[in-house]
């Protein structure tokens, strides 16, 4: 199993890529919580089987507060469940995914400041998400006439992945977003970015981000329903 | 260069590229036989998947990577047990970046994520994980509103355009 791991790792650079069952069990994950947490160690502890690696994580994970922020630390060639796809990357408490991930789970939990747009966190957004998605004929699902509908045609794709990527970057460093889960490649979130159409109503949309390390984030999905 | 040293593969050699190995690809060298070396590639569009091929030493470049300890004790019991003759062929992958494909089948894990069977998507990286592409499939879910993408197994869908 262990060089199975290693050649998706090797094969991806820096991001550890494991894990075939992500995608069936934990497309929809819940939310941390303290409680959480918690019962998973109390379990534990009836067991006898908390030694001290659980108790030093519990601390470390407990004395954190929702607002603070933490890099996920993967501890290497001991990867269950997704425990890869965080590895390096930066979450607020609040919008984490569940830690431990697993029984005998020994990533880490770093505290780190909070993430600064452009400095410390990085927002990035191929422009074919929008030339080559929303506005292409290649597509008969209307979101082309939907943004159209808004003033937005396929000479504004550059404006859109502008727009996108700076009012992602501003909202996932003031912790505005929603830990969705993960695939097989990466763990997700969800941003809403708000389009302001022709007659000046404005449009917010559903964006899915894949989460990389150091506070990278990378459109995925540029339209995901909306409300008015 | 010697075992366990990482090395690319500098030429396309008809050999290798009948059983899907490239100029480019990237690999181990798991043994050392004078100047054939046995090298355990892989396949840079389908990660996780692996083949061992015997390669003339002066078709190699040494990649230059050092690898912990550890992993290097990895490799060498994988090496000591793998079967090498079991694994020959690296998949030719036909599926590209922004590929527009629908999904052919019905199945429980697309199904829980509101992807149905006739399903059209947008396939989402340049690479597969295990033989699945990442695909973002439009207007699925709820009330057909919502874009989902999940991985998908190459069987399970046909490239449109
Ligand atoms: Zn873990």
């Amino acid at each position: 199993m262990l060089y199975k791991l290693f050649i998706l790792r090797k094969k991806s650079g820096s991001t550890l890529l494991t894990n075939k069952k992500s995608m069936l069990y934990c497309g929809k994950q819940t939310n941390p919580s303290g409680f959480v947490c918690l019962l998973y160690f109390r379990r534990y502890d009836i067991m006898g089987l908390l030694n001290e690696i659980a108790e030093k994580l519990l601390k470390n994970f407990l004395s954190l507060k929702k607002d603070d922020w933490i890099e996920w630390i993967a501890q290497p060639n001991d990867w269950q469940d997704d425990c890869d796809k965080f590895n390096s990357c930066y979450f607020i408490v609040k919008q984490m995914p569940k830690y431990p991930q697993h029984p005998r789970c020994r990533c880490r939990l770093k505290k780190i400041a909070e993430p600064i747009p452009n400095i410390t966190a990085k927002a990035t957004c191929d422009i074919r998400k929008f030339t080559g998605y929303i506005f292409s004929d290649k597509y008969d699902d209307g979101k082309k006439e939907l943004f159209e509908s808004w003033g937005y045609t396929i000479e504004d794709s550059g404006y859109l992945q502008q727009l996108y990527i700076s009012q992602a970057i501003q909202k996932y460093c003031d912790g505005q977003y929603q830990y969705v889960g993960v695939n097989d490649h990466s763990a997700k979130i969800s941003i809403t970015i708000t389009l302001t159409n022709q007659n000046g109503v404005e449009q917010h949309i559903n964006t899915i981000w894949k989460l990389g390390q150091k506070g990278t984030i990378d459109l995925i999905a540029p339209y995901s329903g909306h409300n008015y | 260069m010697k075992v366990l040293e990482d090395v690319k593969l500098n030429e396309e050699l008809e050999e290798l590229a009948q059983r899907g190995i490239h100029k480019g690809y990237e690999g181990t060298i798991a043994k050392i036989n004078g100047d054939i070396y046995t090298v355990w590639f892989f396949n840079p569009n389908n990660r996780g998947e692996f083949a061992f091929a015997e390669v003339n030493k002066k078709y190699l470049i040494s990649d230059k990577i050092v690898y912990p300890e550890r992993l290097l004790l990895e490799m060498e019991e994988f090496f000591a047990n793998v079967k090498m003759e079991k694994y020959t062929h690296l998949t030719e992958c036909d599926v590209k970046e922004y590929d527009v494909v629908q999904l052919i089948v019905e199945k429980p894990q697309y199904s829980m994520e509101g992807v149905h069977k006739g399903a059209y998507g947008c396939v989402q990286f340049p690479y597969a994980i295990d033989g699945k592409w990442c695909i973002l499939f439009s207007n699925v879910g709820e009330n057909n509103a919502h874009d989902e993408e999940i991985s998908v197994a190459r069987e399970d869908f046909i490239i449109v355009e």
